[in-house]
C-alpha cells in the first residue's frame, strides 16, 4: 500500500491542514512525518563547524599575489586623475583645453618661423633699412640728373621719362603692396630689382652726352 | 551583517580593498566550507574551493549586478569551484545535479551517521539537501544559484529527504534488532 500525500504535502501541492487531518487516518503519512521530524532534528548534526584555522592565511596570500600581478599589469595612475577622467564633465573640459591650447600653439608657431615667401623680422629689418638707403642715394642722384633731362633731345627725353614714369610707377605697387605684406620676400625682390633699374636709368642719363 | 552593511562591503571588493574580503570571509567562512564539504567530502578539497571562491570573486567581482543576492553570487562559485574540483578528481561519474533514480539508496550497516548519508545522495539532491535544510537557502534562491528552476530544486530536496527517511527508519530498525 502506498500513500502519495506526505509527498504533496512537502511539495507544497497540500497544505498544512489538510495533511494533518489526512495523517490522522493515514498510518504511512503518519510514520513519514514522524521520520521526517527525526531527520530534522538531526540536521544539527552537519551545522557542526569546520575548522580550517589558516584557510584565511591561504586566501588573503593568493589575494596579495593577484593584487599585485593586477597592479603590474595596470599602468599606474593616481586615483585623483583615474577619478578626473571618468568624469564626464573633466573629459569634455580637458579636450577644449587641448584643442585650445593646440590652435594657439599652431597659430604662434605660423607666425613666428619663416616660410619660403616669408621673411623673418630681424632680416626683413635689415632689408628695410638697406632699401631706405638705395631711395636715399637714388633721390640724390636724381636731384642732378633732371636737370639733364632737359638738354636731352626730345625723343631721348621722352624716351627716359618714360621710363623713369614706368619704373616709378612699379616702384609704387610694390611700396603699396608691402605696406599690406612687409615680410613678402617675392615683393621686397621686385622692389629691389625696379630700384637697381631705376639707379641704372638715371645713371645712364648723368652719362648721357 | 545587514544588507546595506553588505553592499558597502562589496562596494570596497570592487575597488580592491582587501579587509572588505577578510569580512565577507569572516561572514560566509562556514557556510561555505560546510557546503564545499558535504558536497566534495573532504576537508582539504573543500578548503581548497573556498579559496579558489575567493580569488574568483575578486577577478570577477565587477560583474556582480547590484541588487542582485550576494549570497548567491558568492555561493554560484563556490559550486563551480567544487564542479572544478570533481572534474579535476576523476573520481566518480560526475554527473552533475543528475537525478541519479539508478544509484543505490543509503545503507545503515556501512553508515552510521546522518553526514554520510547525506555523503552518498546524489549531487544534485546532495547540494540542494545542503543549501535548503542545513544553510536554510529558500528555493528560489537555489534555484538561483543553481541556475535551474524552483521545481527542481523541490523535487531533489524531496527526494533527498526521502532517501534520509530510508536510511533513517532502516538504521533505527537496525538499532532495534
Amino acid at each position: 500500500m502506498k500513500c502519495n500525500r506526505f509527498r504533496d504535502y512537502e511539495l507544497g501541492k497540500m497544505d498544512a491542514e489538510a495533511f494533518v487531518h489526512h495523517s490522522r487516518e493515514c498510518a504511512l503519512c503518519r510514520e513519514e512525518a514522524v521520520l521526517d521530524a527525526r531527520l530534522m532534528e538531526r540536521v544539527h548534526e552537519l551545522q557542526d563547524p569546520v575548522h580550517a584555522p589558516h584557510l584565511w592565511t591561504r586566501i588573503e596570500a593568493g589575494l596579495q599575489e593577484e593584487k599585485r600581478s593586477r597592479d603590474l599589469r595596470r599602468p599606474h595612475r593616481a586615483p585623483v586623475f583615474r577619478n578626473l577622467f571618468f568624469n564626464p564633465w573633466f573629459a569634455s573640459a580637458a579636450a577644449i583645453i587641448l584643442v585650445g591650447v593646440s590652435l594657439m600653439l599652431f597659430f604662434s608657431l605660423a607666425e613666428s618661423t619663416p616660410s619660403k615667401g616669408h621673411l623673418a623680422q630681424k632680416v626683413l629689418k635689415r632689408i628695410e633699412s638697406r632699401e631706405h638707403d638705395y631711395i636715399s642715394a637714388i633721390e640724390e642722384l636724381e636731384k642732378n640728373v633732371r636737370p639733364k633731362l632737359t638738354d636731352m633731345d626730345f625723343e631721348m627725353m621722352a624716351l627716359y621719362r618714360e621710363r623713369l614714369e614706368t619704373i616709378d610707377t612699379q616702384i609704387e605697387r610694390c611700396r603699396r603692396a608691402l605696406e599690406l605684406n612687409p615680410a613678402n620676400a617675392h615683393i621686397r625682390h621686385y622692389m629691389l630689382a625696379a630700384l637697381q633699374d631705376k639707379k641704372m636709368t638715371l645713371t645712364q642719363i648723368r652719362d648721357y652726352q | 551583517m545587514d544588507p546595506l552593511q553588505e553592499e558597502q562591503v562589496v562596494e570596497k571588493c570592487c575597488q580592491g580593498d582587501l579587509s572588505a574580503y577578510r569580512m565577507i570571509y569572516e561572514r560566509y567562512e562556514q557556510p561555505l566550507l560546510r557546503t564545499a564539504y558535504r558536497v566534495l567530502g573532504r576537508q582539504q578539497d573543500a578548503e581548497d574551493a573556498v579559496q579558489d571562491t575567493f580569488m574568483k570573486l575578486y577577478r570577477g567581482i565587477h560583474g556582480f549586478q547590484r541588487g542582485a543576492r550576494f549570497s548567491s553570487y558568492l555561493f554560484r562559485i563556490l559550486l563551480n569551484a567544487c564542479t572544478d574540483i570533481l572534474r579535476k578528481r576523476k573520481r566518480a561519474v560526475v554527473k552533475e545535479f543528475d537525478d541519479a533514480s539508478h544509484s543505490n539508496p543509503p545503507s545503515h550497516e556501512v553508515r552510521h551517521t546522518l553526514a554520510q548519508a547525506v555523503g552518498m545522495l546524489p549531487p544534485r539532491m546532495k547540494t540542494c539537501f545542503t543549501l535548503f535544510d542545513v544553510e536554510q537557502f529558500t528555493y528560489d534562491e537555489i534555484a538561483e544559484i543553481l541556475g535551474i528552476s524552483t521545481g527542481s530544486v523541490k523535487s531533489s530536496v524531496h527526494r533527498a529527504r526521502q532517501r534520509l527517511r530510508t536510511w533513517l527508519r532502516a538504521s533505527s530498525t537496525g538499532e532495534k534488532s
